[in-house]
């Protein structure tokens, strides 16, 4: 069992001696496609569990995108995921059992304009071969001219494979991701 | 090669009862950062049942858009709200001497990027609910100021609330 200590600076406390935890590995801007993937992260071995934190919109012609996240290439049946979802309405929760998507969480083209969608998805323990990957997600698109939804998920990887690559894609879309998106990757020491 | 990142950029641990708490010259203090992250701990000074809402606004302009889903005890509720001057996020009251204060956490992405509205995933928590949602200020402006203030006038943000800003490049 693992459990994510992020120790914050409190500016009334001198630091104490543990150093830095959380680094920005690097960043992806998106130029073309609507796929983006971070790969060899297998080789960050100095980091115990790894952070992305997104800006993201379609250029589709149409208003609410769906972000999918898919591990190590794998498109089958590997997944399950829970989520609680909050919309203008009401509230409710999903279960998926492929690679997991959030409905409604990137705006596209035909949505408000200059609006992005955000996200900040956590995968712990994520070079362990002896535990399947819990992937924690908190998603959110406030965009106009379509249903504007939040996600907090938790999906779990039906293999104990280590992490190698992340995958996130717009699903079932024709267009790109927009000049103004990016997705940054971040490691946490543990 | 990896950037330590996640700084603590300013932080204000109230003293004694404040009407306003306010982060100022961002432009400044926050250069080079892609990310801003709030975290607060805070309680009002009023004595009315329940919570109180404290208001958060960027740059004193511009209007938000919100939608937010609730979990209390017994039920969960969601809220939105369209073309308002500023944000309410509601906190624990000092109704019957009550010290519990309520936490909240907004993650403000690309706070300066003038390409773009600025989108937020927010959360506040007490011991009575808990409530998560996204939030869009609706200019392209880089936000240079966060402000906060308890939206009654005779109250305000109690003696020993905190407030810490931090700064996540990218």
């Amino acid at each position: 069992m693992s459990f994510i200590l992020l120790g914050i600076l409190n500016s009334q406390v001198t630091a104490a001696a543990g150093g830095p935890a959380y680094d920005l590995i690097e960043t992806t801007t998106a130029t073309s496609g609507g796929s983006i993937t971070f790969s060899n992260v297998n080789n960050l071995t100095d980091y115990k569990h790894l952070q992305i934190r997104y800006v993201a919109r379609g250029t589709e012609a149409n208003t609410g995108g769906t972000i999918g996240i898919r591990l190590n290439g794998v498109t089958a049946s590997d997944y399950s995921s829970h989520s609680i979802i909050g919309s203008p309405s009401t509230s409710g929760s999903a279960d998926f059992t492929t690679y997991f998507f959030a409905n409604d969480t990137i705006p596209l083209g035909s949505s408000t304009t200059s609006a992005f969608g955000v996200g900040i998805i956590e995968f712990t323990d994520f070079l362990s071969t002896s535990k399947h990957k819990v992937i924690r997600a908190w998603l959110g698109n406030q965009a106009l001219g379509g249903t504007r939804n939040f996600y907090l998920t938790g999906m779990l990887t039906n293999t104990t494979a280590a992490i190698s690559s992340i995958n996130l894609f717009i699903v079932g879309t024709s267009g790109n991701y927009a000049t103004g998106t990016r997705f940054s990757l971040y490691g946490i020491k543990g | 090669m990896p950037t330590p990142t996640y700084d603590l950029l300013a932080s204000t641990v109230l003293g004694s009862n404040t009407a306003t708490v306010n982060f100022t010259n961002l432009g400044t203090v926050a250069a080079g950062y892609r990310d801003l992250v709030l975290v607060c701990m805070a309680r009002s000074s009023g004595t009315s049942s329940g919570n109180e809402a404290l208001l958060l606004d960027f740059n004193s302009t511009g209007a938000f858009d919100a939608t937010s889903s609730a979990w209390d005890t017994s039920s969960t509720s969601s809220q939105t709200s369209s073309g308002s001057s500023k944000i309410e996020n509601y906190i624990r009251t000092s109704q019957s001497s009550n010290t519990t204060p309520s936490f909240l956490i907004f993650h403000i992405f690309d706070f300066a990027q003038t390409n773009k509205h600025k989108t937020v995933l927010r959360r506040y928590d007490s011991s009575t609910y808990s409530w998560w949602g996204v939030f869009r200020w609706n200019q392209t402006s880089a936000i240079t100021s966060i402000n906060l203030d308890v939206e009654g006038t005779s109250t305000d943000i109690v003696a020993g609330s905190t407030f810490y800003l931090y700064g996540i490049v990218s």
